[in-house]
């Protein structure tokens, strides 16, 4: 089935911060999502509690089924 | 929404197509047209559709519009008169011809023709040639095309006009001749052993091309950090590379300083083994978790690629096992880097003993200042996020990591290095994410683009500077500051600047071009960027950009270094920054990641070799 996977602005805070990365979880209790810094762009140092946005769509498993 | 008659100028080759509701009669201006540079997101929503027969900008202004058309509409023959005759360009090149109008300048520098549409090399003029003709008729300059790398001194020469026209003036500047001579400044000996087999025994020694490691070095070395808690060693041989491995932090050479410092007098190394590190903690999690390749060694890495194993080498393996939950802060990483340090400080301690007699090879590297040569800058921007994204910068040792300073305690500050000094292991990598565009320490050990650019007989390369990727805007706004103060002050012509992987290092990354652009200096960007990492930010100096993408769906392979800077990358990117210098129109890339632009660019530089 053909899914529209058009993303769309999420919001979401930072629930953890290492020196490698950032864990997130999106409002809404619709996951976490766990990523490197760099990913991240900022214009103060990270912490625990900061308001983050980004957008994302649904997602659509790709493999074929087995016959 | 209306443009300037800068825009209508600059678009002048570009489709003509009204904003607004424009009425018949209108003497059509640039006030009436929109801005060719959304055109193709108006063709990719539908509103705009553009026909074959679509007039450019250039040639309908002044025009007179016939009939009323809608916002949007193409400009066609058929809803205006007075079309205009387009001015034809006239190209910065070695002959420069003044057309009848009279006033224009000739390229500033006089060089040779764009890299995608020559076929002979390059030529930079060692002095610069100002030419400015107020107004004249029927000149020709003729300029030599000068070669440097003879050694002759550049002699511009300008032939005058055989006859000028009443009234005209012609001035032409002529700079006096550049000396063109070489300088050394320091040189570099690295004597290459061969090594033909690797194995453990009771002593650290190599002798007939068999190296032997120290059993116990591995226990001895856990002393150097109590972070890491385990330590195997084993080697993995060409002809079975089908291992798993846990995931490789670093692949770095063994080399050792005999005489000098970093960058002069005699370094040996070893040549068909390398050191392949791998980081666990001890709870199973992979030391570089979001840029981890582990798995099997014939599978997860681009064998051949500066900084990775090449086909023929054998791999030596220092698994390390650092305390649980350390992987995730700057310790853990830094402490397997320390450990595997200390391993390999005692093999070289008897790679220093070796007789020269005994080297297969010798390679002479030199620093030289190229009088009279455009001098050029390479600005390497290396991560500096924290944890693995750091590098030790100028080790005591060749690629090793005690007596350096990581760049991340540097506040990331750029810090120059002669090509030498780069050459001779300089840099220590932690390797950042991802597995296929980190920039592991054999990659700055045998960096093709400092070796190209240094070892280029028509530019002056006065440096390398390398520069920190801190995390936080305000610091990368900062450090780009400086890149752009050190390239002042190195009073260069050209500069490369590259970087490694993608995210938020691409904001410095573009931020250090537009310093060093709005310098008037000539800058080439390098990065991978393709699909996955396409750029986030952008400025008008970023014209002349270098993709080092190799995967064929432009995604980040996780196959280690597949996607970092390799030799014909190198020649790509010189190639690139030569005809800037030159002042020849760089084409404007698409809109999306094209690798057949990539592919074309590559074959015009191999076609002119």
């Amino acid at each position: 089935m053909e899914i529209d996977l058009t993303p769309r602005l999420m919001k979401g805070k930072i629930v953890e911060v290492t020196d490698v990365g950032v864990k997130i979880t999106f409002s809404g209790r619709l996951g976490v999502l766990s990523v490197p810094l760099r990913m991240v762009f900022t214009d103060k140092p990270l912490a625990v509690d900061d308001d983050v946005e980004l957008y994302i769509s649904y997602i659509q498993v790709v493999n074929k089924p087995k016959e | 929404m209306s443009i300037t008659q800068e825009t209508a100028a600059h678009h002048k080759n570009d489709p003509a197509v009204v904003c607004c509701l424009t009425e018949a009669g209108t003497v059509i201006s640039p006030a009436d047209l929109e801005d060719p540079a959304i055109f193709p997101d108006l063709e990719d929503s539908g509103l705009l559709n553009l026909p074959a027969n679509v007039l450019k900008i250039g040639q309908i202004l002044g025009a007179k519009l016939t009939k009323t058309i809608d916002a949007l509409t193409p400009i066609t023959p058929d809803v205006v008169e007075g079309i205009q005759a387009i001015e034809e360009a006239t190209e910065a090149a070695v002959e420069a011809t003044v057309d009848d109008e009279g006033v224009r300048e000739a390229a500033p520098v006089a060089t040779a023709a764009p890299v995608a549409q020559v076929g002979e090399p390059s030529v930079v003029a060692g002095g610069m040639v100002k030419i400015r003709i107020e107004e004249a008729k029927g000149i020709n300059l003729e300029f030599p095309t000068v070669v440097m790398s003879g050694g002759a001194p550049a002699a511009a020469q300008a032939e005058a006009p055989a006859a000028q026209p009443a009234g005209a003036v012609a001035a032409v500047e002529a700079a006096p001749a550049v000396k063109v001579e070489d300088k050394v400044r320091r040189t570099l000996n690295i004597r290459e052993f061969a090594v033909k087999k690797v194995e453990l025994g009771e002593t650290t020694s190599f002798e007939n091309g068999v190296l032997t490691i120290r059993k116990a070095l591995c226990e001895e070395a856990l002393k150097a950090d109590p972070l890491v808690k385990k330590i195997e060693m084993d080697f993995v041989t060409p002809d079975n590379k089908h291992v798993y491995s846990p995931t490789i932090m670093d692949c770095m050479p063994i080399a050792a300083k005999v005489e000098g410092s970093l960058g002069e007098g005699v370094t040996h190394a070893l040549t068909g083994v390398v050191v392949i590190l791998t980081g666990v903690d001890e709870s199973g999690l992979q030391v570089h978790e979001f840029g981890s390749c582990e798995g099997h060694m014939d599978e997860k890495i681009r064998y051949g690629r500066p900084g990775t194993p090449d086909e023929g080498d054998i791999m030596i393996r220092v698994m390390t096992t650092i305390a649980a939950g350390c992987g995730m802060e700057r310790r853990g990483p830094y402490a397997a880097h320390k450990v595997c340090d200390i391993i390999l400080q005692e093999v070289r301690e008897v790679l220093k003993k070796v007789p020269a007699e005994q080297a297969v090879n010798t390679i002479e590297h030199k620093d030289v200042t190229r009088l009279g040569r455009p001098r050029v800058v390479l600005v390497k921007e290396i991560m500096g996020q924290g944890a693995m994204h750091d590098n030790v910068i100028l080790p005591t040792e060749p690629a090793g990591v005690f007596g350096g300073r990581p760049n991340v305690d540097l506040g990331n500050v750029p810090v120059v290095l002669s090509p030498n000094e780069v050459r001779d292991g300089g840099i220590h990598a932690l390797t950042c994410i991802g597995p296929a565009s980190k920039e592991n320490t054999r990659h700055y050990f045998r960096e093709p683009l400092v070796s190209l650019m240094a070892n280029d007989e028509e530019i002056n390369l006065v440096g390398v500077v390398f520069v920190g990727s801190p995390q936080i805007n305000d610091e990368k706004n900062y450090v780009c500051g400086r890149v752009g103060a050190i390239v002042e002050a190195l009073g260069v012509d050209g500069a490369i600047v590259t970087t490694e992987g993608f995210g938020n290092n691409h904001i410095d990354f573009a931020g250090h071009i537009e310093q060093i652009g709005k310098r008037g200096v000539s800058v080439v960007g390098v990065t991978y960027s393709a699909y996955q990492g396409a750029l986030v930010v952008g400025n008008k100096y970023m014209d002349a950009m270098i993709d080092l993408n190799k995967d064929s769906n432009g995604f980040e392979s996780e196959v280690l270094g597949d996607n970092t800077l390799c030799p014909w990358d190198a020649e790509r990117a010189l190639r690139m920054l030569k005809t800037k210098m030159a002042g020849e129109e760089i084409k404007a890339p698409g809109r999306k990641w094209d690798q057949s632009v990539i592919e074309a660019n590559q074959k015009l530089v191999d076609a002119a070799k």
